[in-house]
């Protein structure tokens, strides 16, 4: 029973949030562990902004990124999760509101593409 | 098997498997948490306004993706499939690993993720995204 409960606790969030996007695939990736103090800027396949998998008005967003990364001090990573339909013309608008906000790199979240390895070092590397 | 003990009450000789399955589910729940723990990702550095107009653009490496979903290197044409030898060639020497890629409005985004990923397999480290006005003047 307790089992069930915790199951149903840990899946209940992930239904809940209304955030669908594919994600692209590539090979090369890099293996990045999740954090809790993660921020992830999501963009569905009608190019609707979730941030942290709550759905956020695109005006806004700009305004809730600068509050966070204004007084964040350790790394200005913004996790992307972008569909892969998704043109260009959506990606360039979330990175110029990134850079405005002080975001200094983004992580585009991927998946690895099946049957595949990454040929280069998986680390993410310190420094830039 | 079953000995008959005392008042007919048969003795129990199988494995008692209730604690197993215990055992088990709290493993699938344990695996079932550390799975999405781990995310894959492709870094791409934005460059910072300032940083984009000192760096000194003649030397920069801008791959293009055109509207008509085209490759080029710094204005050279290049196939999808001679990408990631054309990056080799170029990078295996340069010390610099970086990259700006800059693609068309209309192209998607998953064709950009591609380009990224090749260009990480050839050992580039660092990308950026150029920005429209600070990219023009180097791929020219």
């Amino acid at each position: 029973m307790l089992v069930l409960l915790i199951i149903f606790m840990i899946t209940a969030p992930l239904i809940a949030s209304g955030f669908e996007a594919q994600m692209p695939q590539g090979i090369n990736l890099i293996k990045a562990p999740e954090e809790e103090a993660d921020i992830i800027l999501g963009i569905d396949r009608m190019g609707n902004y979730f941030l942290n998998t709550a759905p956020v008005p695109k005006d806004e967003v700009q305004a809730r990124l600068t509050a966070i990364y204004a007084t964040r001090t350790s790394d200005k990573i913004l996790y992307l999760k972008a569909d892969q339909e998704l043109k260009m013309e959506r990606i360039q608008d979330a990175v110029s509101l990134a850079r405005a906000a002080g975001v200094r790199v983004i992580a585009a979240v991927t998946e690895q593409r099946p049957g595949t390895e990454a040929t280069v070092a998986t680390a993410r590397e310190g420094g830039n | 098997m079953a000995m008959a003990v005392g008042a007919g009450e048969d003795l129990k000789s199988e494995i008692n498997i209730t604690p197993f399955i215990d055992v088990l589910l709290v493993l699938l729940v344990i695996f079932m948490i550390t799975q999405p723990l781990l995310r894959k990702v492709l870094d791409i550095q934005v460059p910072v306004e300032a940083q984009a107009n000192t760096v000194d653009q003649s030397q920069n490496i801008v791959l293009e993706i055109m509207a008509d979903g085209s490759l080029a290197i710094n204005t050279q044409p290049v196939t999808q499939e001679g990408l990631s030898a054309k990056l080799h060639e170029i990078y295996d020497v340069r010390a610099d690993k970086l990259l700006f890629i800059r693609a068309d409005n209309s192209r998607r985004f998953s064709e950009v993720i591609r380009a990224i990923d090749v260009a990480r397999g050839a050992g580039v480290k660092v990308f950026g995204l150029a920005p429209p006005e600070a990219a023009a003047p180097a791929a020219s």
